[in-house]
């Protein structure tokens, strides 16, 4: 979602809070009309709210709280999506255009890497961004009879060597968790 | 890599009166996409995920390809695409020449600069000279 659409997201969820909290405090007859019409604005809007007969007002209490807590949740949703993950990675970005790659073909490309080592029998990578570069991390299952901590090293050397080859990405960490137990997902599972 | 020129694609379409003077977005769009779709390496075009990527304009839609004018009138492209696997994975198995390629320029950006490379050179044919910037966006190995 653009810019603008963002902020027009936020500015009706916020009126959509603020009738909804003011509405019900009315019906309820916790506040008067007065008291939140300055200068008479909406003051008859206010009023009818405030007037309601008994089988009318609870019908606005739900109407109005479901607005309140939708425009609430809204609210939410839009101030915390600036800090959600990033989906996409930027390869490249220069006076001719971006070159972008999802992060889940780089997770693919990590889980191929892994699996063409033979003492790995399945792997599951997480990637993200950090503030010096690409952050990974894989849980691998391994044969039991191997060495854990030299598949490990090596298997860490393979997808930075991979990741630097095809797609230029820095990466600053790659943390590999090893173990024999399966592990427990839906992926694919490469069959000996 | 052979990079194929899309003339045949922009200049059948310019011969059977297609593109005329009056070049819309759609035909602009369509010639991109098509002229994407013919390298071997390219499986898809792609809509795009959480934000759908498509050119409208009288005559229909494009999927995949964004056309945005600059201030200065210049086209401005960003195209979506989902490379091929076994295109990729024959680059990337160890008996390929290319990864014995001394070039140390990673394989997506070559693949990248060929995409734009066969995007401009669409946008040539169709006699637009102007071309601010080519945003490529490779969403999935399918």
């Amino acid at each position: 979602m653009n810019t603008f659409n963002r902020i027009v997201m936020v500015l009706l969820s916020l009126v959509a809070l603020v009738f909804g909290v003011i509405a019900l405090l009315l019906v309820s007859g916790l506040i008067t009309p007065a008291n939140v019409s300055p200068g008479s604005i909406f003051l008859n809007l206010w009023r009818f709210f405030a007037h309601l007969n008994a089988a009318d007002a609870t019908i606005a209490i739900w109407v109005c709280a479901i607005i309140a807590v939708v425009g609430l949740v809204v609210l939410i949703l839009e101030l915390l999506s600036g800090r959600r993950k990033p989906r996409d990675f930027v390869v490249k970005e220069d006076g001719l255009g971006k070159v972008t790659i999802k992060q889940t073909s780089v997770r693919d490309l990590v889980r191929y890497e892994a699996s063409n080592m033979p003492e790995v029998i399945d792997a599951r990578p997480v990637t993200d961004t950090g503030p010096k570069g690409l952050l990974v991390q894989v849980q691998a299952e391994l044969s039991p009879d191997t060495n854990a901590v030299e598949v490990a090293e090596a298997l860490q050397e393979r997808i930075q060597q991979s990741i630097q080859h095809h797609t230029g990405l820095p990466t600053a960490e790659i943390q590999v968790m090893t173990q024999i137990e399966p592990l427990k997902h839906n992926g694919r599972k490469r069959v000996h | 890599m052979i990079i194929p020129r899309p003339d045949s694609t922009v200049r059948d379409m310019q011969k059977s009166g297609v593109i005329s003077e009056h070049l819309n977005n759609i035909v602009i769009a369509k010639s991109i996409a098509q002229a994407v779709l013919r390298l071997p390496w390219i499986a898809d075009i792609s809509a795009g995920s959480c934000q759908e990527k498509v050119t409208y304009d009288r005559g229909g839609r494009v999927s995949g390809v964004v056309l945005r004018y600059t201030e200065s009138g210049a086209l401005a492209v960003e195209v979506s695409v989902v490379m091929a696997e076994k295109a990729l994975l024959a680059v990337l198995s160890p008996t390929s020449e290319q990864t014995s390629d001394l070039n140390t320029v990673p394989l997506l950006l070559r693949f990248a600069e060929q995409l734009r490379v066969v995007i401009y050179h669409t946008a040539q044919d169709l006699g637009l000279s102007m071309l601010a910037k080519i945003d490529v966006s490779i969403d999935d190995i399918r």
